[in-house]
């Protein structure tokens, strides 16, 4: 008599256990799914990818870019000094050395410009690749598929390479300068017109010329 | 006719059934509660090891993030990266110029000058010389500020990459400490197992027959005491 079967709900019982068992099995499954995603990216954003000499092809291009434009306007600068110098007999001068100093100061610190910029530009890169691995993460935890993920990841890494460089033309940089040696030339014109006593035109137009 | 013991005997009986059918199912329900609570039990300490395990990844994560991002790493990586940037940032024209006081590069001298007297290019060197000096200091003063701000490895994307580097760990293991705390839950939704106790048919049977036999010993004493008036 003991020990007989009575009725019970074992059979809602053990529906429910399977339901928690395959959730158990999903969860597992969805973490691998989520930790081999994960690496994929990884990998994809790794330092096998991109790494150093890849910014550094980079940065180079910006700097080939721009400094041979820099280095035609220095040449065109110190040509025209040496003109206006000439022009005015100032070549061998302390004012010609003054003049000189002027423009390689400006040259230099215009190299320095230029190489700043295109390392923030590099940097503004790192960053974009540091958000795209981001934004495939982002997409892995929304579609726990690691193959949708990769694909992304792997999308992004093709886009990546028709990102664009700032490389505007460089402005006008050494006008100033090579005006102002053309102005110290019409000064010294000036002032031997004056010595001779034929002043053609008052001072201050040429300042306001040449300035 | 039937005894009156008879009766007594198997009304016991009956009472003696009923109490070990409850006692089978109380037993029964007992020992299905006690499966269900070391499944819950189970469950549970799965969840918390799992739980522990992913926050303590987390946790590693975000000590290496402050370990990245202390004053004393960020210090050092900004002079590191002061260092670089002002190597990188110096025209080579510079570099390669001697550190004598009138040294200077011949490509800065202009055509013609060669032929200036000795005075006049010591000052156009004089000049150049300061040209280049000051041109270093600001190129000096250029890395400083930008190795706080947005180069290659200034400050900002140092502590950006750091953080998100710890912060996409951190996530990871949030989303799985998510998972497995809903898988406890599909866990915690099984009930238990509930047994409904029924009356046992030898038990009917017992009682019945009891009945019967009390009745039949009251129904002939009524009779015998008719008969007798």
């Amino acid at each position: 008599m003991g020990g007989k079967s009575h009725p019970d709900n074992s059979q809602m019982v053990n529906f429910e256990k399977q339901q928690a068992d395959q959730a158990a099995a999903k969860e597992a499954a969805r973490q691998q799914r989520l930790n081999t995603g994960t690496q994929q990216i990884n990998d994809i954003f790794s330092n096998a990818n991109f790494n150093q000499p890849f910014y550094d092809k980079y940065t180079q291009a910006i700097l080939n870019y721009q400094m041979p434009q820099l280095q035609d306007q220095y040449t065109q600068a110190q040509n025209k000094l040496t003109y206006d110098l000439a022009r005015a007999g100032t070549l061998n001068s302390t004012a010609a050395g003054y003049s000189q100093g002027l423009l390689s100061k400006q040259n230099l610190q215009e190299q320095a410009s230029i190489s700043a910029s295109a390392d923030q530009q590099t940097a503004a890169l790192r960053n974009q690749i540091l958000n795209e691995k981001q934004t495939a993460m982002n997409q892995l935890y929304s579609t726990e598929d690691p193959t949708v993920a990769a694909n992304t990841a792997a999308s992004m890494v093709a886009q990546n390479q028709i990102t664009q460089p700032n490389l505007n033309p460089l402005g006008a940089i050494f006008t100033p300068l090579a005006v102002g040696g053309a102005g110290a030339m019409q000064s010294s014109i000036n002032n031997y017109y004056v010595q001779k006593g034929m002043q053609t035109q008052p001072p201050d137009t040429s300042t306001a010329i040449y300035g | 006719m039937c005894d009156p013991m008879v009766g007594m005997l198997i009304s016991a009986g009956a009472s003696m059934i009923n109490y070990s059918q409850q006692q089978d199912v109380m037993s029964q329900q007992q020992a299905a509660n006690d499966a269900w609570v070391a499944y819950q039990q189970q469950a549970q300490q799965k969840e918390l090891a799992a739980d522990e395990a992913a926050r303590q990844k987390a946790e590693a994560a975000r000590q290496t993030s402050l370990t990245d991002v202390n004053a004393a790493a960020q210090k050092q990586q900004q002079t590191t990266e002061q260092a670089r940037l002002t190597d990188f940032m110096t025209p080579q024209s510079i570099k390669q110029q001697g550190t004598g006081p009138d040294q200077y590069p011949g490509d800065l001298l202009l055509s013609g000058q060669q032929y200036a007297t000795p005075e006049v290019q010591q000052q156009i060197a004089g000049q150049l010389n300061q040209a280049a000096q000051d041109a270093r200091s600001r190129i000096a003063a250029l890395a400083t500020i930008n190795s706080y701000g947005g180069s290659q490895f200034g400050l900002q994307p140092t502590v950006n990459q750091a953080f998100q580097t710890s912060g996409q760990q951190i996530a990871l293991q949030g989303d799985i400490r998510q998972g497995d705390l809903a898988v406890l839950q599909a866990a915690r939704n099984v009930q238990p197992l509930h047994i409904v106790a029924t009356p046992s048919p030898w038990g009917g049977i017992a009682s019945s027959l009891a009945g019967a036999a009390g009745k039949g010993f009251g129904g002939g004493g009524g009779a015998s005491v008719a008969a007798s008036n």
